[in-house]
């Protein structure tokens, strides 16, 4: 819900060379198209002589050294444009932390949310989460972009541009965080009915904050501390629920849809649509196809005290 | 006199259409086949406009519920076919269609019952688009239908059949006016009309049909395709099976950017006619405007990859791409600086047409320099597929192929119709298209810099975004009001307008030395020319024509493709019924197949007939 999506609010070295680059394009077309207009307008408007005859040459020449000086400076200046386009372009591929300390996050493009994995050596070897990714502060940050649908794109404007994420194609990406802050970044190739709602939030924290949210990740989800909530379990176990979802320490293993074992540290839910409290889970556990038509979770699953335990149960998944 | 009389008689007996229904079904005339292009473009771009409002409406504020996704999703996906594929280009086409054989001085196009075909095919082709959407099968996967979401396994709808087969359909209509322009353009000019010495805009619409003839063969071949991995399971551009989605992407794009410039140069080509008309001097540059056509012609080829910046391909090859995209501008530059040039040396002559040639200049010169931006990759990765995208350009085909098309219909408004549009209402509908565009197109560069993706059904409130949105609207609706006053006008004026007379507006070409309307047949006497500006240089009683041409057959004079030096005389054929049979019949076959692989068979016996039929040699004479 909440999050910044600017181009012109860089928070990585990357997005501020773009930053950059786009202020002194913006300003250099405004020139351009001022000078233009403006000799447009003398043209049309300017004094004229009688004496100025259809036989007088002198226009001609005129005009000749006047579009011949034209056509020069905009050639001067696209190949000006051209070497500072390439020479951001080699910033860019510079202008990141130490790559020895590198992390890498898997990201999948799912119609229509985000899946995060964060690979590591020991168990439970890979940590699964959904739609809010957390990196921490001045680490490069490799990305591993796939689709297990359709074609998607992972844009965040304050950190950098965009990069495809294509079915059968694995790429690599790397971003980075400088400035604590909350990103938005929305799915930016269309890929059906809800592209309009498929973002990802990007917390980038500092690293102790990061490590902390990390060590969580890694336990299971923790065991119901009431009775309504362990009725809430079972409600979820029994019901259609774990066909898609996982929560880790129960016995689901769905995965085509978000895993919900921290599903309550999360912020939004629908990927960045409502916000997630008790509110905006109920209305979308009983109302998922009213707030977002198209998707693959059906609404009214679960409802009347089922839900009430439900809920009492997903919201401790801390 | 009475000779001269008993001439045009009999010429026009010679010339004219059957009567009645059955005439206005069989005509060849490309007169009324470029009109009925033009009206034909200009309904589907009303259709393409309302959705487009409906789009503004549905986005008017943050979470709306106007527009359901799924109908979000068909209206735009429609809409930007729509407007690429039966509004810009066949609009531009129907103005070669009618213009070229009387800018050349010549009786009718080479292949004119191949033309009557493309016409037929197009209308149809357009109207099955539109019921898709109407029966819930409107092209879900956008004007540029990728893959894979375009594929069966998720769109299990018609939707991408019918976008598919409208595709096709409209690139064969379109194939057919390219290449019997290009045949008329190399030879059947009038006597004298030397490739230096051809109008710019002819000269316009011959590079525009080349281009044709490469870009609209590469994506017929695309669509048949992706019908065929819909249709019989061929995986072309499904991963799975050995095909590759962004294979889609190069096909698409390798006609998508030149089609801009399809769109774009017949617009530069009629400018040069409305600026030389309006400030009274011959076009400075006519050379290096030629030129700069065909160097845009075959640069524009050479573009595409700046559409898939973003999809991971090696950094070096998209450096090219950049590379090519910033020089693309400089034939445009020199057009628009020899355009200026004109202009100061001229007298200028504030009516409509220049109006609209201004607001040309105002709006195409900020979309050129947005493109300019939109050729680095890193701007490109910020920059692409936000809203940013979409003001570009829409200010590149508002801007640059609406404004001079409108400014166009208003000046040879009285070589169609005899009579004269109204000049107030068209500075109304000027003002208010005007303002509209920049209202509606300036803030979605400023949106997309602020995160807003295109193709998006809704926005939350929380984005900010809603304010600059509600513009839009407001602006998309004077535009809007815009296009029905410009209407109005074309329709009221036809009867109510001041009669012309043979060359209102003082201009220089050949389309303007006949009546107006022009008669069948075109001129009663074929003029010879013998400089670029035949009536500023000669009188109209001073001007030589040709003699020895019957005027009781449809003949044409060929000329030699360099000089235009007499060669020979050719036959043209008359009206026939079997264009329209053998356009059904190919409709039929192209409907079934979204069905059927057995609708090629249909096809190919239901239009093999009529084509048969059509091309039969008349007895002692050419078909």
């Amino acid at each position: 819900m909440q999050g910044a999506h600017s181009v012109l609010a860089p928070a990585s070295p990357q997005a501020a060379a773009i930053a950059h680059l786009a202020q002194l394009f913006l300003a250099l077309a405004a020139v351009v198209w001022l000078l233009v207009l403006g000799f447009l307008a003398y043209s049309l408007l300017r004094p004229r002589r009688l004496a100025e005859r259809d036989t007088d040459t002198r226009p001609a020449r005129r005009q000749l050294v006047g579009v011949s000086v034209a056509l020069g400076l905009s050639a001067a200046l696209l190949l000006a444009l051209g070497f500072v386009d390439y020479g951001t372009g080699r910033d860019i591929e510079t202008a990141h932390g130490n790559s020895t300390d590198t992390l890498h996050i898997r990201l999948i493009g799912r119609q229509w949310w985000w899946q995060i994995q964060y690979e590591q050596r020991t168990p439970p070897y890979r940590v699964t989460t959904a739609n809010e990714m957390h990196i921490p502060l001045g680490r490069p940050i490799l990305l591993s972009l796939e689709s297990a649908d359709v074609i998607h794109s992972f844009w965040a404007p304050n950190l950098h541009g965009k990069s495809d994420l294509i079915p059968s194609y694995t790429s690599a990406f790397l971003i980075q965080a400088d400035t604590p802050g909350v990103y938005r970044a929305p799915c930016a190739e269309y890929c059906g009915t809800q592209h309009a709602k498929m973002a990802l939030l990007i917390v980038a924290q500092p690293a102790d904050s990061f490590a902390a949210w990390y060590a969580n990740e890694l336990r299971d989800a923790p065991q119901p501390a009431s009775a309504a909530a362990a009725h809430g379990r079972e409600v979820f176990l029994a019901a259609a629920c774990p066909l898609c979802h996982t929560i880790r320490g129960t016995p689901t293993g769905g995965n085509v849809a978000p895993d919900l074992t921290h599903l309550a540290t999360r912020s939004t839910l629908a990927a960045g649509s409502i916000h997630n409290d008790r509110i905006g889970l109920a209305g979308w556990i009983a109302n998922a196809q009213g707030i977002k038509p198209g998707n693959q979770m059906p609404s009214n699953l679960v409802s009347g005290r089922d839900l009430d335990a439900l809920l009492d149960y997903l919201t401790t998944l801390r | 006199m009475n000779a001269a009389v008993a001439e045009r008689d009999t010429l026009e007996r010679a010339w004219r259409s059957r009567r009645g229904v059955v005439g206005w079904l069989t005509t060849v005339d490309h007169k009324t086949i470029g009109l009925r292009f033009i009206g034909t473009a200009l309904f589907f771009l009303a259709l393409g406009g309302a959705l487009a409002l409906l789009m503004r409406t549905q986005l008017a504020r943050p979470d709306n519920h106007l527009l359901s996704p799924q109908l979000y999703n068909q209206f735009f996906s429609v809409h930007g076919t729509t407007m690429m594929f039966l509004f810009a280009v066949p609009a531009m086409m129907g103005l070669g269609v009618y213009l070229v054989p009387l800018m050349i001085g010549t009786r009718n196009v080479i292949f004119p019952r191949l033309l009557a075909y493309a016409y037929w095919v197009y209308l149809f082709g357009g109207l099955f688009l539109y019921a898709g959407l109407l029966t819930g099968n409107g092209a879900p996967a956008g004007w540029f239908s990728y893959t894979p979401l375009s594929e069966s396994m998720f769109d299990p709808t018609k939707g991408s059949d019918i976008w598919a087969q409208t595709i096709t359909y409209t690139e064969v209509s379109m194939l057919g006016v390219a290449v019997t322009l290009i045949i008329t353009i190399l030879k059947q000019r009038a006597p004298g009309m030397s490739l230096n010495r051809i109008p710019v805009f002819v000269w316009s619409m011959l590079v525009t049909s080349f281009m044709v003839v490469f870009a609209m063969t590469t994506i017929a071949t695309a669509s048949m395709m992706l019908a065929a991995d819909r249709l019989i399971n061929t995986r072309f551009f499904v991963e799975r099976a050995g095909g590759d989605p962004l294979l889609w992407q190069h096909f698409f794009w390798l006609f998508g950017h030149p089609e801009v410039y399809i769109i774009f140069l017949p617009a530069t080509g009629l400018i040069s006619h409305l600026v030389t008309t309006f400030s009274r001097r011959p076009v400075f540059g006519y050379t290096a405007i030629v030129f700069a056509t065909i160097a845009t012609g075959i640069i524009s080829f050479g573009v595409w990859v700046h559409h898939m910046f973003a999809t991971g391909l090696p950094q070096l090859g998209l450096s090219f791409y950049t590379a090519s995209s910033l020089i693309v501008t400089i034939p445009t530059a020199i057009q628009l600086f020899c355009w200026i040039a004109t202009f100061w040396s001229g007298r200028p002559q504030w009516r409509v047409p220049l109006l609209f040639v201004l607001g040309f200049f105002f709006i195409l010169v900020r979309g050129g320099l947005t493109g300019v931006m939109l050729a680095s990759v890193p701007f490109d990765l910020q920059a692409h597929d936000t809203f940013f995208v979409v003001g570009h350009f829409h200010d590149v085909l508002i801007g640059g192929a609406v404004f001079p098309l409108l400014g166009g219909l208003f000046y040879w408004y009285p070589k169609f119709t005899g009579r004269m549009p109204s000049e107030i209402a068209g500075r109304w509908a000027f003002a208010l298209i005007f303002v509209g565009q920049n209202l509606t197109f300036f803030p979605m560069h400023i949106l997309g810099l602020h995160g807003m993706p295109r193709r998006t059904y809704t926005y939350l409130a929380s984005t900010g975004w809603g304010t600059l949105n509600q513009l839009e609207t407001i602006g998309s609706y004077i535009l809007a009001l815009g296009v029905l006053v410009t209407v109005a006008n074309l329709i009221l004026s036809a009867f109510r307008g001041r009669v012309a007379g043979d060359n209102p507006w003082g201009a220089e070409t050949l389309e303007w030395a006949t009546t107006s309307p022009p008669p069948p047949g075109n001129f009663v006497l074929l003029p010879v020319v013998e400089s670029r500006a035949p009536n500023w240089d000669q009188r109209p009683e001073d001007r030589p024509v040709v003699t020895g041409l019957p005027l009781d057959r449809r003949e044409v004079l060929f000329t030699t493709a360099l000089d235009a030096v007499p060669a020979r005389r050719i036959e043209l054929p008359g009206p026939t019924a079997w264009t329209l049979a053998a356009a059904i019949g190919t409709t039929i076959g192209l409907v079934m197949l979204i069905f059927t692989p057995w609708g090629l068979v249909v096809a190919t016996l239901l239009a093999a007939a009529p084509f048969i039929a059509w091309a039969w040699p008349k007895a002692g004479g050419s078909a």
